[in-house]
């Protein structure tokens, strides 16, 4: 075994070897000091926090209080055994996660996969968990709880994964701006997914990072969530990734009906607002075929059917393992066009490996993260992968 | 690539959506080869997927370096089989999956063109080019999709590989491994890698490994230095870096000039047995005897050959009383006495007994040598049984160490920075930079693809690059998949020249260095006339025998004429499914410089009736190039040109079995390729090659797809191999061979 490297022990040298080689000491160091709070475990989320752990993040807090049983089909890190003993998806993920690395802790924090509580308490829906609004002291407690952490990621949890609705996203930014706590929050749909980050405030510096082999600092200043998704649409062009006017399409939507869309049934109005964005641009990239209506689809809910045997289903693809037993059953409801596809596992792979990556260097601020969008879908341009930055 | 011929194909990825094809996901078939770095990821994401029916092969064992990122591994799981323990973890977590393992090594004979032909995908995770090559060969034998994928550091590839309608593995040129020129090795370094090579090829072997273990460096110095009568044999790399550049260029004019002065001098100088431990003398009195030959004595009588430090400063000797006073080395023998006393074996640590702990410190002068001695000092002490066979490994600590300090004793003499133990370890070992991140990505855009191609999806199909950091704001790139290369080696139609010395040469040498070694040929079967020699399963003794007698004699005087200059050698790998023809022109006066290896492998064109002057060719042919193919390599290249630090993977090597590989920018290749094909149709390829009948090296199964650009021609899988052949002489000379470039890979496992 090799000798310990600075203040790592022979066990962090021998296991974290080959990583040490990629980003050195100095951020293996960092990144055990770090603390990253995990909010939601669908199956991005899943991909997520295996890649922090594995790296050797300090502290991996893990928040979704849905039964084992219900967990989103595309987590791996749920052990079959977990919903006969009655785990919550948090708890099971811990325990794979804690073995998967015994060097770092993992943590299970109690509460839902959501942010509604930071919600206004007279806003007329909550989550689509169907959870009651809370009160202010649940919001007291959340940030209590984002305080403790260098950063939050919520990409998605509960049964469906498909990511929090734009408006709890706000919230949660808006709260943990406030903290000085980073953000890292989206969702995998279906064919589709989009990631924001969110690493510091307009009024200050912003997020300071020195690149490695250099010792001076430099800076760079991100966006709110809402002011992202509100701006000016100055910066659009014709090879701005469509998802960045299809989420403020369904950011327009949720701001006129109170909820995010939910389904087929509301793709048009979605559309609509798409239309109204391109309209107002003078250069709107093209919009592929399916990819607005996929987004909406994919993102929602389970059917009626599916959502009414969600335990039995649920329980029955978790017995059976990870697969999309629970949508298949669903399936029997509506089309096979219309019911939602939930998290596909490739995507979720790809898109938590850039998340992740980009999760530790902004913890390690020794590379500049992404700024401040990454979209990511099979229907734009073959798959490729693009940062944006709206401001 | 081509619009798809059949009308409809389903449209992607709509057809995800569709029952029918979720049950197709459960019930298709596939092959991971690989359960490593990406190979877990991998799993994982197929099971997750959807896919139920996996067979995994890898015949590695897991190890704490592992743990980082083949996160279905646990520490209670080191030294346990990659495929069972991945395979039992993943039916742990997805009870429905049927997960197969194989703890074996894809190239045994079982995983024959039968068992790849019972798969509908063939997924590759593997972390050495060989063995790629292998799999490459026995999908396009089978005409199975593979979807082929590598890692390093932060880069990630995955590229798509069918028959007849994308290019298969081989059809690009992969980097040559890095060698160096052993003159450089032992006479002017300039690098520290120069200076570990040394250390870890020559020093430890002298010191510590068999008597032979340095004889293919000295063969390599005996052509070097202008002897080429000499005997080669298997592989003559120096052993370092996977970065493919071509370093023997950087061998200097004077240090030529120099090397058969330098070489005498160092014949003379490095009679073996000085290197060995006298009766009776004690271990630190040994190591300091030996400090005292390799950094003074030796590093004086270099100073003194003027024509090498014509242009570089000459190396200063270092003086063992002045690093390491007395009372030091009095020290050193109450630490071996300590070490002795307690009984350390294998554990055995100069650094622990001289209380260097921290690995990524550089040592001072001082301290590389105490180490020297005390590594050297303890091997013989500690390890008595290990001398006269050790071989350098990355995870023995004492090797490290002793190569640590010796690279680094040398490299004060030379003016090289110095490295720390992590580093030099890195750098010895081969060892790859490898993070869980890069092979999730990688692990999810393979599963993209497989879907696409399991759903039939195939105007679909793209290479995709992951980058280090965005550019031009792109971080994830897909490419459209190259058509396949007519002229490549593998699937389609070329053959090779083979300059060598017909007269030095013996036959174990082609064997070894040529058929296995360049051409990745698994179970040699060699024909040329009357001459026949064969490797591999089914030969009776007294067969195997006689082929082994042939090893030893010169090519151009074995048996039915010899392997003499114009001879035509017909190669054939029947596990591979997989031949080639070898045009055999006799040469003298290879230059170290162009062949550092003693040979020189090149295309060359399958000309028609009339040939026509090779220079010309190479030129012509290379414009020939299906206008299509052209085009797109083009537009490849520009996709790469903004794509700065993209690498196109082509092996990895860190030889604890990680799966992932090493990339090299997927344009350099293409480009690497076009240049190679103009310096590369050498002047006696095409006088070797007029009139002979038997244009068609490929023995292949080249059925169903034979129409494609690039299909190969020739036998049934099956079928015997007098068959095949005569089939393959018969077959009508390719019109579209095209043009004359091979540039062939090594690759270097460790």
């Amino acid at each position: 075994m090799a000798p310990a490297v600075d203040t790592l022990t022979e066990d962090h040298a021998a296991v974290y070897d080959r990583q040490l080689r990629v980003w050195g000491v100095e951020v293996q160091r960092r990144l055990m000091e770090a603390k990253v709070l995990v909010l939601g475990l669908g199956g991005l989320a899943a991909e997520v926090s295996k890649n922090l752990v594995l790296a050797g993040v300090g502290r991996v807090g893990l928040r979704d209080d849905t039964p084992a049983a219900a967990a989103a089909p595309g987590n791996f890190l749920v052990d079959p055994s977990a919903a006969a003993e009655g785990l919550t998806v948090a708890e099971a993920c811990a325990r794979t996660l804690q073995a998967m690395n015994p060097l770092m802790a993992v943590a299970v924090e109690p509460g839902p996969p959501h942010a509604a509580a930071l919600l206004p308490a007279q806003h007329p829906h909550h989550t689509r968990h169907g959870h009651s609004h809370p009160g202010e002291s649940e919001a007291e407690a959340l940030r209590a709880l984002l305080s403790r952490y260098d950063l939050v990621v919520a990409v998605g949890g509960g049964a469906a994964g498909g990511g929090l609705a734009l408006e709890q996203v706000a919230a949660l930014d808006g709260a943990a701006r406030a903290l000085g706590v980073g953000v890292f929050a989206g969702a995998a749909r279906g064919p589709s997914s989009w990631v924001f980050v969110d690493l510091g405030g307009e009024c200050e510096q912003g997020f300071g990072y020195t690149p490695k082999g250099e010792t001076e600092q430099r800076w760079l200043r991100y966006a709110s969530f809402r002011s992202a998704l509100t701006g000016g649409l100055g910066g659009v062009h014709r090879r701005t990734h469509p998802l960045y006017l299809v989420l403020r399409a369904c950011w327009q939507f949720e701001e006129e009906h109170g909820r995010p869309p939910a389904g087929a049934a509301d793709a048009p109005a979605v559309r609509a607002a798409f239309d109204r964005l391109t309209a107002a641009t003078p250069a709107a990239p093209p919009l592929p075929a399916d990819l607005l209506e996929a987004f909406v689809i994919d993102g929602a809910a389970p059917s009626a059917a599916a959502a009414a045997g969600a335990d039995v289903a649920a329980a029955s693809a978790a017995a059976a393992g990870l697969e999309q037993d629970a949508a298949a059953a669903a399936a029997a409801a509506g089309s096979e066009q219309e019911e939602p596809q939930g998290e596909l596992a490739p995507v979720c792979a790809v898109v938590g490996g850039v998340v992740a990556n980009n999760v530790l260097r902004a913890l390690s601020a020794a590379n500049p993260p992404l700024r401040n969008f990454f979209f990511y879908s099979y229907l734009v341009r073959d798959g490729l992968g693009l940062e944006e930055c709206f401001m | 690539m081509e619009a798809p011929k059949a009308p409809a194909e389903p449209s992607w990825p709509g057809v995800l959506r569709t029952k029918e094809f979720k049950e197709k996901i459960k019930s298709a078939k596939v092959l991971c080869v690989g359960a490593g770095g990406i190979g877990c990821e991998l799993l994982k994401t197929l099971v997750c997927t959807g896919f139920r029916n996996i067979e995994v092969i890898d015949l590695d064992t897991i190890e704490t370096s592992n743990l980082n990122r083949q996160f279905l591994f646990r520490k209670h799981h080191v030294g346990q089989s990659k495929a069972n323990t991945a395979a039992a973890v993943v039916q742990g977590f997805c009870p429905g999956a049927s997960i197969t393992p194989y703890h074996a090594n894809v190239k045994e004979g079982r995983f024959d063109v039968d068992f790849f032909r019972r798969f509908d995908l063939v997924l590759n995770g593997l972390d050495n080019l060989e063995a790629r090559r292998h799999v490459n060969r026995l999908c396009l034998a089978a005409e199975r999709p593979l979807v082929e994928s590598g890692t390093a550091g932060y880069l990630g590839q995955v590229t798509v590989h069918i028959k007849g309608r994308t290019e298969c593995f081989e059809c690009s040129a992969k980097p040559a491994p890095k060698t160096y020129p052993i003159c450089t090795l032992r006479n002017t370094p300039d690098k520290p890698i120069h200076t570990i090579v040394w250390a870890k090829d020559l020093l430890f072997n002298r010191l510590f490994g068999a008597p032979d273990a340095v004889s293919d460096l000295d063969d390599q110095a005996a052509r070097e230095g202008g002897q080429p009568g000499k005997q080669e044999e298997g592989d003559k790399e120096g052993g370092e870096g996977k970065e493919g550049a071509a370093e023997a260029g950087e061998q200097s004019e004077e240090a030529r000039a120099a090397a058969a002065s330098a070489a005498a001098a160092a014949a003379q100088a490095e009679d073996p047995s000085f290197f060995l431990r006298r009766d009776g003398e004690p271990a630190l009195e040994y190591a300091a005897r030996v400090f005292g030959r390799v950094y003074t004595t030796d590093i004086q009588r270099l100073a003194e050959v003027k024509e090498l430090w014509e242009k570089r400063p000459p190396p200063r000797a270092l003086h063992l009383d002045q690093l390491l006073p007395p009372a030091e080395r009095a020290a050193l023998q109450a630490a071996l006495d300590k070490a002795a006393e307690a009984g350390a074996g294998a554990g055995a640590s100069a650094c622990k007994l001289l209380g260097l702990s921290n690995a990524s410190q550089k040592w001072t002068p001082g301290q590389n040598a105490a180490v020297l001695l005390l590594a050297t000092a303890l091997y013989h002490t500690v390890r008595p049984s290990e001398v006269g066979s050790a071989a350098f490994d990355k995870d023995d600590l004492l090797a490290v160490e002793f190569v640590t300090a010796a690279s680094n004793l040398r490299s004060s003499c030379y003016g090289i920075p110095e490295q720390s133990l992590f580093d030099a370890k890195g750098m010895a070992g081969n060892i790859i930079h490898a993070i869980a991140t890069t092979n999730a990505v990688v692990s999810g855009l393979i599963v993209t693809e497989a879907l696409k191609i399991l759903a039939g999806c195939l105007g679909s199909l793209r290479n995709t690059f992951l980058y280090e950091v965005p550019v031009d704001r792109r971080l994830v790139v897909p490419a459209t998949a190259w058509e396949p290369r007519p002229s490549c080696m593998v699937c389609g139609k070329t053959q090779l020249t083979l300059r060598i010395n017909t007269k030095t040469t013996p036959l174990s040498g082609l064997v070894g260095a040529v058929i296995k070694k360049r051409l990745a040929v698994n179970s040699p079967n060699l024909m040329c006339g009357g001459f026949l020699y064969e490797e591999g399963e089914g030969l009776e003794e007294d067969e195997e025998a006689a082929y082994a007698a042939l090893l030893p004699r010169p090519l151009r005087d074995l048996p039915g004429g010899g392997l003499g200059h114009g001879a035509i050698l017909t190669v054939q790998d029947q596990s591979q499914h997989w031949g080639v023809d070898v045009i055999i022109a006799h040469t003298e006066d290879l230059s170290p410089d162009d062949a550092p290896e003693g040979f020189i492998l090149e295309g060359a064109l399958p000309t028609a009736s009339a040939p026509a002057p090779p220079e010309q060719d190479g030129g012509k042919q290379q414009q020939q190039e299906a206008p299509s193919a052209a085009a797109k390599r083009k537009a490849a290249a520009a996709v790469a040109e903004d794509a700065a630090g993209v690498l196109h993977i082509t092996d990895s090597d860190d030889d604890d079995d990680e799966q992932e590989g090493k990339e090299e920018e997927g344009q350099q290749q293409q480009q690497q390729q076009q240049q190679g094909a103009g310096t590369s149709v050498a002047a006696g390829a095409a006088a070797a090659t007029a009139n002979d009948s038997r244009k068609r090296p490929l023995d292949e199964d080249g059925d169903g797809d034979g129409a494609a650009a690039g299909g190969g021609g020739g036998g049934g899988g099956g079928e015997e191999r007098g068959a095949k052949r005569a089939k393959a002489e018969t077959a009508p000379a390719p019109a579209e061979d095209k043009d004359g470039c091979i540039v062939i890979d090594d690759d270097e496992d460790d």
